[in-house]
């Protein structure tokens, strides 16, 4: 098994018990007609495909089931070999890809907080960062689905010199009128919307808001491995 | 396969006069809302001198299931039931402080076990009333 099937089969065994994963992962592997001793990332679609029954029928939680096949959706799209297989390519940019999760109802809150953590942790964040960054994401979903009713939160990784974790938050919901007043503390909301934007702030490195009222809300806030 | 969930239950657990209630999933609001009530109904029974609430299962808390959680607290204490949050992990629990949001108002213990002798060791008459008045503080902090 080389390090792109060691990935995927990091991410069933966070789902899965050792020997269910390995056994999915080996009977996928011979129904997609790939060798997971010399798996290829183009060849990480078709092996993901042939896990999707397996998974249906061992992963019985929705949520979980839901986390399980965004991740392994995630690990196909990029080019980049994740942490901690090799020394990550010299290249400033960050990376477009990332996990997209629409915020259009209540449970979609808890989906985008466990996939934020699950993300985190997959990054090699302590377990700190990523509870912090699980928390972060729970309150920017809250506020989406609270305040504009739907939205759309997008994690994605940071490469570079400095590994992190972006996360956007977008909505076109009724905005805010007056950000610096939410931020300062001053304000007190019925579901404490105050709160929960303070608390973000806390929590990462980097914050930003932008919002225009009646237009919607963009919050994007950064948190790093170290 | 399973059947479908429908709004998932936490299940409150009488143990000798004490009602304990351990979350080991991930909380929604909708969950943590379903349990305030069953947790105010079971308190209505009038036969519970105590609740813990046990949350080691707990891996983020993010601000309205903190404020639901100490809301809980403070209201069974209302209705006469002592009330102890425990197990919070270290991270949640340095998470929520870095946040400006702890637990006012709550007591807190380390494990189930701790919570229990705690239960044990109020007196189930004249409590100290060190809580009072510290129901309006939350979110206050700049």
């Amino acid at each position: 098994m080389n390090e792109i099937a060691g990935e995927i089969l990091a991410i069933l065994r966070r789902y899965l018990s050792e020997p269910t994963s390995r056994s999915l992962l080996t009977s996928a592997a011979r129904r997609a007609n790939v060798r997971l001793e010399v798996l290829a990332r183009p060849e990480i679609p078709q092996l993901v495909q042939q896990l999707g029954p397996g998974l249906n029928i061992f992963l019985q939680e929705p949520e979980k089931l839901q986390n399980c096949k965004s991740l392994l959706a995630l690990v196909a799209v990029e080019n980049a070999p994740s942490i901690p297989m090799e020394p990550p390519q010299q290249q400033a940019e960050s990376r477009p890809d990332g996990i997209s999760v629409p915020i259009r109802a209540e449970h979609d809150v808890v989906r985008a907080r466990t996939l934020g953590k699950d993300m985190a942790k997959q990054l090699g964040f302590s377990e700190v960062v990523q509870t912090k960054v699980a928390t972060a994401v729970s309150e920017l979903a809250r506020n989406i689905f609270q305040y504009a009713g739907t939205g759309e939160i997008r994690i994605r990784r940071i490469e570079g010199k400095r590994r992190g974790i972006e996360v956007v938050a977008r909505d076109q919901g009724p905005g805010i009128s007056d950000p610096a007043l939410i931020l300062s503390g001053a304000y007190r909301s019925k579901w404490g919307m105050g709160a929960g934007l303070r608390g973000t702030k806390r929590l990462v490195d980097e914050f930003e808001l932008d919002t225009h009222p009646g237009l919607g809300t963009t919050v994007r806030i950064r948190k790093y491995a170290e | 396969m399973v059947m479908m969930m429908e709004t998932q239950r936490i299940p409150i657990v009488r143990l000798s006069g004490k009602l304990i209630v351990s979350i080991q999933t991930a909380l929604s609001d909708t969950v943590v809302d379903r349990l305030q009530q069953d947790v105010a109904a079971a308190c209505e029974r009038g036969d519970a001198r105590g609740l813990v609430v046990d949350l080691s299962g707990v891996d983020v808390l993010d601000s309205y299931i903190t404020r639901s959680i100490r809301d809980l607290a403070v209201m069974a204490r209302l209705m006469g039931v002592e009330t102890v949050v425990c197990g919070l992990r270290p991270a949640v629990a340095m998470t929520l402080v870095e946040m400006g949001m702890e637990l006012p108002g709550v007591r807190t213990a380390l494990n189930l076990d701790r919570a229990l002798s705690l239960l044990d060791s109020l007196q189930p008459e004249g409590l100290p009333n060190d809580l009072a008045g510290e129901g309006d503080e939350w979110e206050g902090e700049a």
